[in-house]
């Protein structure tokens, strides 16, 4: 079947107007192009009928139309008048007067005359049409397969993902099942949402490798519009998304069907797959609501993000000094290793670094010399920030030098001139971190309130021990009780410390339930774990703990952070591990605090350290002893519980 | 979903060239098949008295709570994720390379 008109070839004239008529998009235009293909004509007066050809595109009928017409309109047919019926008209009815648009064929046409400089532009116009739509529908058709054969193989995938969770049992069906069906039920909107969250943030972009990788990674901390769609999504599904029926009816007690729990409940744990896998990066519990409500109201507003602003310069300030501090303004950045933060940071100086005088000085730094910088001077590292070559450059090198795990060796910051003044801005006189963050964080992980007289097992609400212990005497936090002196303590420790190697010899140490509450100098220092388990449990409520303090959960690009793997817990130099609990409580015992170190050296992470050390003692009413390192002694504290109730 | 975003997935995806509709129905499609082959995987580590557990927690439909369990007793839920997604990721452009050699295109 030939479709194509102009080509000299007698086709069908069915397709041949199809084709037309889908190439020109309304009939005035079909008209004048028939017009250009068969010109002005007057037509010759036939039965006595005068038929004239106008040269308006309302009726523009050729001989060989008249010659057809004559066959099936004339003036003697009632109601049809040759001078009304319009050539569309005819067109539908007739097919020979559809033949008649045909292009004129030298052996065929009926019309014997040489074409006009005109009609063979139209004919051209005509053909062209023709291959434009032919190559149009040869690409949707190929577009076409190419999707119906990616769309039959995702359905493979699908089945063959039923059957697995089909061989592994009915109940692993039922749960795989609930989530399906909850996924399925979400407006594709949603849908997609998640399915980014899953193919980018759990994968940390790893998986996918090349610019969506690295763009999502570096979308993570640059505060790029990227970023803020990804965490206002992320907080979107959890907040509006996932929570808000079953929330809602929680929250205020009302009576559910059968059918609503269990959707709630589908819900909490499709919810908590996506929590898990890093694809939301909020707790329930902590719903920035102001980002849901920004993304549900208008997606393209873009709050002010600190990124972009100016940064002005204070004494002793350095470039590397600037790009850390707008860096640090955004969520996620803190997580990294010092060596991932360095190895980003590189490739941004190095991006200045070859900017020239001229360049240098459009953003604000006078001098043309990156390693001059006037105090007082307003540097614009915005465009630096903005550019997502060079941001996703950075971040594939972050990733080549310093993989997905925290970096085991420390990191020196590079000298660069005197005492950076941001340090001193960060000082804890000038910027305290609110108290009531800490024990806000801490309640809300124990579940309490403070001055409750109830207290869980664990200071840490690591949900392994069972059971409550009441607290009798001892320090309560907001107790007003004179602060402890952790290094004038004069109890008698016993350096005796746990160890995995626990022989049958080793007595163990059963603490009577009644001198469990006595003052602390009554209280046997002496630990030891009463058996393996007893260790293996105490490992894991500090490791546990430990999550808790500095662990991230698969936060965007880097997986999942356990604590104990965490710079602030880990640093040779910093960490917390290595340290005595009395360095810890000692405020002193860090000269410059700032808020972007590794454990001691950060101020924040400090201060959460000496909270919950001051939590284990509560709870175990075990001094630490002096010189006893902080994994030592929360170990220690944490067997002293656990063998209190057995 | 953001259009940069949705252009990048696309791109490494490799179905940037399809019409938009259709890339939003690919992945959407992607998004249910890690979602469940994830829930399986995550579901098959447990045992039964973890299952037990679970039932019980679920009943409060918290999702910190569901989530707390999950990530106590499936501690590498995080990487179990990256590797399902890969796993599924690996198989489609798996799918898409088959379409360019049997020149469907």
């Amino acid at each position: 079947m030939n479709t194509h008109p102009g080509n000299g070839r007698q086709g069908n004239p069915e397709d041949i107007r199809t084709a037309i008529q889908g190439a020109i998009s309304s009939e005035a235009e079909m008209y004048q192009a028939l017009h250009d293909l068969h010109g002005d004509e007057k037509a010759p007066e036939v039965a006595g009928v005068e038929m004239t050809v106008p040269t308006t595109p309302e009726n523009i009928v050729t001989d060989e139309d008249k010659a057809h017409m004559i066959e099936w309109e004339t003036p003697e047919i009632p109601g049809r008048k040759p001078k009304e019926a319009p050539l569309a008209a005819a067109l539908e009815d007739s097919a020979p007067a559809a033949a008649a648009v045909e292009a004129p064929n030298p052996t065929v046409s009926p019309v014997e005359r040489p074409q006009t400089e005109e009609e063979k532009e139209a004919q051209k116009k005509i053909e062209a049409m023709g291959r434009r739509l032919a190559g149009e529908r040869q690409s949707q058709e190929a577009s076409s397969g190419k999707f119906e054969a990616l769309k039959k193989r995702l359905e493979i995938m699908g089945t063959a993902t039923r059957e697995r969770a089909e061989k592994s049992g009915a109940y692993t069906l039922e749960k795989t099942r609930d989530v399906g069906e909850w996924y399925k039920k979400q407006p594709l909107s949603k849908k997609l949402l998640v399915s980014a969250g899953l193919l980018g943030l759990a994968s940390g972009g790893a998986a996918l490798g090349g610019a969506a990788g690295a763009g999502i990674a570096t979308a993570a901390f640059t505060g790029s519009a990227l970023q803020r769609v990804l965490g206002g999504a992320a907080t979107f599904i959890a907040a509006e998304g996932v929570l808000k029926a079953s929330s809602e009816a929680y929250k205020k007690g009302e009576e559910r069907t059968p059918e609503e729990k269990k959707r709630h409940t589908i819900e909490a744990l499709a919810l908590a797959v996506l929590v898990g896998g890093g694809v939301v990066g909020h707790a329930a519990g902590n719903i920035s609501h102001d980002i849901a409500k920004l993304f549900n109201g208008t997606p393209d507003a873009k709050p002010a993000n600190p990124l972009y602003s100016e940064y002005v310069v204070p004494p002793g300030g350095t470039v590397w000094k600037a790009i850390e501090q707008k860096l640090n303004t955004q969520e996620g950045f803190d997580i990294l290793s010092a060596e991932q933060k360095a190895a980003f940071m590189n490739t941004l100086k190095n991006k200045l670094a070859a900017m020239s005088p001229a360049e240098l000085k459009a953003i604000g730094i006078s001098s043309g010399d990156i390693n001059t910088l006037t105090t007082g001077e307003k540097i614009n590292l915005a465009p630096i920030f903005q550019d997502d070559k060079l941001l996703a450059h950075a971040a594939t090198h972050m990733q080549q030098v310093a993989p997905n795990s925290v970096a085991p060796t420390p990191f020196e910051y590079p000298e660069e001139g005197p005492q950076p003044a941001q340090v001193i801005e960060n000082s804890p006189e000038k910027n305290p971190v609110p108290a009531q963050v800490i024990e806000n964080q801490f309640n809300k992980q124990s579940g309490l309130t403070p001055g409750s007289s109830e207290r869980p097992i664990s200071w840490n609400n690591n949900g392994s021990a069972a059971g409550r212990v009441e607290a009798h005497g001892g320090t309560t936090p907001g107790s007003g009780e004179a602060p402890i002196d952790w290094k004038a303590s004069t109890v008698p420790y016993s350096t005796e410390m746990p160890h995995n190697d626990i022989t049958n010899e080793t007595p163990a140490v059963r603490i009577p339930k009644s001198e469990i509450f006595s003052p602390y100098e009554k209280m046997p220092q002496n630990i030891v774990p009463a058996s393996p388990e007893v260790l293996a449990e105490a490992n894991k409520t500090l490791q546990k703990d430990l999550d808790g303090l500095f662990g991230r959960r698969g936060f965007y690009t880097f997986g999942g952070n356990s604590g104990v793997d965490s710079a602030h817990w880990k640093d040779p130099k910093f960490g917390f591990a290595n340290k005595t609990v009395a360095d810890v409580m000692d405020a002193a015992s860090h000269p410059n605090p700032s808020v972007s170190g590794a454990g001691i050296a950060n101020h924040t992470q400090t201060l959460k350290m000496k909270e919950y050390l001051d939590n284990v003692r509560t709870y175990s009413h075990l001094n630490p002893a002096p010189g006893e390192k902080v994994s030592e002694y929360i170990k220690r504290a944490a067997i002293a519980v656990l063998q209190q109730q057995k | 979903m953001n259009n940069e975003l949705k252009a990048m997935l696309a791109k490494d995806l490799g179905i940037h060239d399809l019409p938009e509709e259709a890339q939003d129905q690919i992945l959407a499609s992607l998004g249910d098949i890690i979602l469940r082959s994830t829930t399986t995987a995550i579901f098959e580590r447990l045992n039964d008295e973890q299952r037990t557990q679970f039932e019980q927690l679920s009943a409060d439909e918290d999702p910190s709570k569901i989530q707390d369990f999950l990530t106590q007793n499936v501690p590498d839920m995080p990487k179990l994720m990256e590797e399902e997604v890969k796993k599924t990721i690996a198989r489609f452009k798996q799918a898409e390379d088959s379409v360019v050699e049997n020149e469907i295109i």
